[in-house]
């Protein structure tokens, strides 16, 4: 019985209540994306510094080159170069310089490299406008948008990632959900610009496509799809749940899905595909 | 009939295409030409009629962005004249939404207005504002007689009328709206669409754009389901002019506002239904008089309405009218039926009053009136390939417990305090029939494996697996060694038919068993010279031929496949309505036949009567689908309608301003959809009464719309527990408070 009390209490404010809980509130994302757009401008902000740091590191990573200090062999990567130098050298923890590629200065840490490209080279190595950066399904994604394109319309257009769905496109289905920074959102409801350093999971990252991670495998032995269009929305929610909560109740299960929309009627056997995870 | 089957009704076996799904991979239109295609949005009249006089569009054309824009004057589709606040008047591409937003916003248009009509009963009364969509009149009438009615109430004991309606106007809220990605090479049309018929799909755009069909190529694989709005495509050709003034890639879809307003909507009825009865309960009269609201379409929408009453129940004499009329509201199109949803609600509502009315419980009441198996339909004469109906009641009013939970009205109160109810309906259609005569075509590769061509999309479950089915029991391979090969694709299939009636598991079905036979027979032709032996003494199973006289006598398909250079296509064409492997009611095999959707449903139901909220505890739903081919697609089919029902019984409505003919709640909020706190499916039910249809390939028949027929018994739930009727869906809780007098 407690389930039946809280399902009265919790009944007819669910999905707004949903919405809420993943913090996703219009009027605040637009005042926060100018806030950030206006940094990106801007050219003395405290926000300037801190996104500029962030590209910064983005920049001289992909062109800075490690030289080992043994034999100064250039290598791409630290790790690389690491792994070069236990290998070829059987010596102790590699030194490393750090080249500056504007000018060829050498420094001794990624610190004193990053002040000087602050100090010296700000133009070469400001951001540019409306890059983000975005962690998806483990891949550091660098894409630069528009301040009024929503994190689905990225995902799917300019990263080429088509699971996840569009419903709706007003936060009101449920179609697009991911898991951003662990926690089930609407990606039409999101603004890119407001995803930025973010990490996103999509139904892409579920598995390889070829071996089926346990949820997916659960939706297939409960048959739990039929047009399959919500599929990717409800696999998501669900994934966010058994993150945090890998033996949900009923009621649990139905509270986290109820965010969404499915016009077949397969609610019901997506409720048992979670629960049977 | 059909023992021993192989692959057919097997519960283990999977959707064909379920991985594709879970794993996001199954293309659905939108996920064609990503990041290649332009958007689009559509400046909607705010007038619900009105002329066109002049349209602006050069400073909308001057937003940087912006590639193409088109109006009536280019785009074949559209009017000049309004029938309703929604119909689309100019459409832009630009590189994103909110550039072609921007830009719809500077688009100007000057309207003539006329007077319009929104409510149908305003729409019907003398003198009312002409719609437009019906030559000179709104209303138009359609009359059916059977023997003679009114010599059957001269014989009544009981004379019962009631009145109920209307039911309610909603919108279909496909999860993946209509939409279309269409791209030209030269002068070829690449179309990727979301629809309920490819090849219409095809010949529409082709014939409205002036172009062979051959060189439009429409490719409808996934499809975020129809329920009846997809079966024709307004949005082809649009797409397909936009793509072509911007030289690019263009993907036109309707935003959720867009579709409340632009597409297709269930459509209102009313109907008076007078019932003649015999003391104990027999119906022998009826006269039955359906007013449809057909909104912005030529259509009638009212005649169907009273097929319930003339399939399910024998009633000798009677007469039934219908009464369509036009008003100026987004057009209706098929809901899952084209009139059953609404104009079951109202019949079985009139069947439960008219059983009280004579004393009788409404099981009983229908037990004694409904048409037997052997009995034929009381218009055409013809048998009924199957009828169920019976069983279908049977197993719903176990699952409800019926004799054990029905109670005098109001009599029951649960421990929280609220009402208790239960309610039951049933019905025979006219879906799940064999239709007009399609195409399949059926590979076998030379390592003796099958592919299938579908020429439909995925636009429900499984479908396209049912045919697998089909082929694989046909063929005598085994289930995983038939798969779909490309299918909903106009340039490799072979025409697959409308996607409507619930008719393409029967039909498209028929046509993959013949082709099946034809690629068989090739087999067997090809395994004959290896054997040595006639054809006929060949037969096959587990992906195996085999001699008849000795089954361990045996080669696989792979070695016979292979022995060819070629690889073997069959090819067929089904099959009309007919008796094909039984008799039926005394009529031989070859005889043309009726082939109904036949189901019964049940509720059990609470109502607070503080807050006038209903909570659906139990939903059961039986159906007689003749044959489960796919189990598992079946099964879902069943208990997806159970919450179908739901949501039409307590949550859809679509709400349009009288005096402006605008929408109001246009949104999945507002004109609600029920979602997994609005009730616990663990209490919902599915039974299949299989009928072997006497039709159909290996005794299957169609379900997908009977199976959403059944929210009387919701209806008939509520009056159970609070003792009065709620006449128009949705019974939200002002409706029930209201009904209790408490508001
Ligand atoms: S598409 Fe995002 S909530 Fe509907
Ligand atoms: S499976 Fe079609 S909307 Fe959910
Ligand atoms: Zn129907």
């Amino acid at each position: 019985m407690p389930e039946k009390e809280e399902l009265t209490k919790e009944n007819s404010i669910s999905r707004r209540q949903f919405i809420k809980n993943t913090g996703i509130v219009v009027g605040g994302t637009a005042i926060g994306s100018s806030v950030l757009l206006s940094a990106c401008n801007g050219a003395t902000a405290t926000e300037t510094i801190s996104k500029t740091v962030t590209s910064t590191v983005k920049v001289t990573t992909s062109i800075a080159k490690f030289v080992c200090p043994y034999d100064s062999i250039e290598f791409d990567s630290f790790a690389a170069l690491q792994a070069h130098v236990e290998s070829a050298h059987e010596a102790g923890d590699p030194v490393v310089k750090y080249l500056c590629p504007y000018d060829n200065q050498e420094f001794s840490s990624l610190a004193d490299l990053k002040a000087h490209l602050e100090a010296e080279h700000l133009e070469a190595v400001a951001p540019v406008e409306g890059l983000i950066v975005l962690k998806v399904n483990g891949h550091e994604c660098h894409v630069q948008v528009k301040p009024e394109w929503s994190l689905a319309f990225v995902l799917r257009e300019k990263l080429g990632l088509p699971a996840l769905k569009v419903g709706c496109d007003r936060g009101e289905c449920g179609t697009c959900t991911v898991v951003a920074n662990g926690r089930a959102i609407y990606s039409c409801c999101m603004l890119a610009m407001d995803a930025d350093g973010m990490e996103i999971e999509t139904v892409e990252g579920l598995s390889d496509g070829i071996t089926l991670n346990p949820l997916q495998q659960s939706f297939v032995d409960n048959s739990a799809i039929q047009c399959g269009y919500c599929t990717p929305g409800f696999l998501m929610a669900a994934k966010a749940l058994l993150a945090t909560n890998p033996n949900p109740t009923r009621y649990e299960v139905r509270e986290a899905l109820s965010g969404h929309i499915c016009v077949c009627g397969n609610i019901g056997k997506t409720i048992d595909a979670v629960l049977s995870v | 009939m059909f023992e021993n089957l192989a692959v057919i009704t097997n519960p283990a076996n999977k959707d064909k295409q379920i991985y594709s799904i879970v794993t996001g991979r199954l293309d659905y239109a939108a996920d064609n030409m990503l990041g290649k295609k332009l958007f689009c949005r559509t400046l909607l009249s705010p007038y619900p009629r009105a002329k066109i006089i002049s349209i602006n569009t050069s400073a909308a054309m001057a937003v940087p962005g912006v590639k193409a824009i088109c109006t009536y004057e280019d785009c074949p589709q559209w009017s000049q004249n309004i029938y309703f606040a929604g119909q689309e008047v100019a459409g832009v591409a630009a590189v994103d939404e909110a550039t072609a937003a921007r830009a719809v916003k500077l688009i100007t248009v000057e309207y003539e207005q006329y007077p319009f009509v929104v409510g149908p009963d305003e729409a019907m009364a003398p003198g009312a504002p002409l719609v437009g969509t019906v030559p000179e009149k709104n209303t138009q009438g359609w009359e059916l007689m059977r023997g003679d009615f009114e010599a059957g109430f001269a014989n009544a004991d009981v004379d019962f009328t009631t009145t109920i309606g209307w039911t309610q106007y909603f919108q279909h809220g496909n999860i993946e709206s209509t939409q279309a990605v269409c791209a030209w090479t030269g002068d070829h049309l690449y179309v990727w669409t979301t629809s309920q018929n490819p090849f219409a799909g095809r010949s529409s755009v082709a014939s409205a754009l002036g172009i062979p069909q051959n060189r439009v190529h429409l490719i409808s694989h996934g499809t975020g389901n129809g329920h009846g709005n997809k079966l024709s495509m307004p949005w082809l050709v649009p797409a397909a002019v936009l793509a072509k003034k911007a030289g690019m890639p263009v993907l036109y879809a309707r935003t959720r506002y867009e579709e409340f307003n632009t597409q297709g909507h269930q459509f209102p009825l009313k109907a008076t239904i007078r019932l003649g009865m015999k003391n104990d309960g027999t119906l022998v009269a009826a006269d039955s008089h359906y007013l449809g609201d057909a909104a912005a379409t030529s259509s009638n929408r009212s005649t169907g309405g009273n097929d319930s009453l003339r399939y399910t129940y024998r009633i000798p004499d009677a007469r039934f009218l219908g009464t369509g009329t036009a008003t100026n509201k987004p057009p209706t199109s098929a809901w899952r039926c084209v009139q059953h949803p609404p104009g079951t609600w109202i019949s079985e509502i009139a069947i439960d009053q008219a059983a009280e009315e004579v004393g009788m419980n409404p099981l009983d009441f229908r037990y004694k009136n409904i048409l037997n198996p052997d009995e034929v339909d009381l218009d055409s004469g013809l048998p009924m390939a199957s009828n169920g109906q019976r069983e279908c009641l049977e197993k719903v009013a176990a699952a409800i417990g019926w004799n054990a939970n029905y109670h005098e009205v109001g009599a029951r109160t649960l421990e929280d305090g609220r009402k208790h109810g239960i309610g039951i309906c049933g019905h025979v259609d006219g879906h799940g029939s064999m239709s007009s005569v399609v195409g399949a075509i059926v590979n076998l590769t030379r390592d003796g494996t099958c592919l299938i061509s579908s020429g439909i999309s995925r636009a429900s479950g499984g479908t396209n697996t049912a045919h697998c089915h089909i082929v694989a029991e046909t063929l005598g391979m085994k289930y995983e060694d038939v798969n779909t090969g490309d299918w909903g694709n106009t340039d490799v299939c072979s025409e697959g038919g409308s996607q409507g009636g619930s008719t393409r598991t029967i039909t498209t079905g028929a046509a993959f068993q013949i082709a099946a036979e034809d690629a068989l027979a090739q087999v067997l032709e090809t395994a004959a010279l290896m054997f040595g032996v006639d054809a006929s003494e060949l037969a096959t199973g587990d992906s195996k031929v085999f001699l008849k006289s000795d089954p361990n006598n045996s080669k696989t398909f792979r070695e016979v496949c292979g022995r060819n250079s070629w690889s073997i296509v069959g090819r067929g064409y089904g099959w009309g309505k007919v008796l094909r492997h039984r008799e039926v009611a005394g009529f031989p095999i070859g005889s043309p036949c009726e082939v109904r959707g036949v189901t019964a449903g049940a509720a059990e139901v609470a109502v607070d009567t503080e807050t006038g909220v209903v909570e659906v505890l139990k939903f059961a739903q039986a159906l007689d689908n003749g044959r489960a081919i796919f189990y598992q697609g079946s099964m879902n089919q069943i208990l997806g309608g159970c919450e179908i029902n739901i949501h039409q019984a307590l949550f859809m409505e679509q709400i349009v301003d009288k005096d402006t003919g605008l929408t109001v709640n246009g949104s999945y909020l507002d004109h609600k959809w029920g979602t997994s706190l609005d009730f616990d499916t663990a209490g919902f039910s599915a039974a299949l009464v299989e009928g072997d249809d006497a039709c159909g390939p290996y005794g299957c028949k169609g379900m997908g719309e009977p199976c959403i027929s059944n929210m009387s018994s919701i209806a008939s739930a509520v009056y159970n527990a609070i003792g009065v009727w709620i006449h128009q869906p949705p019974i939200t809780p002002q409706k029930v408070l209201k009904a209790l007098g408490k508001a």
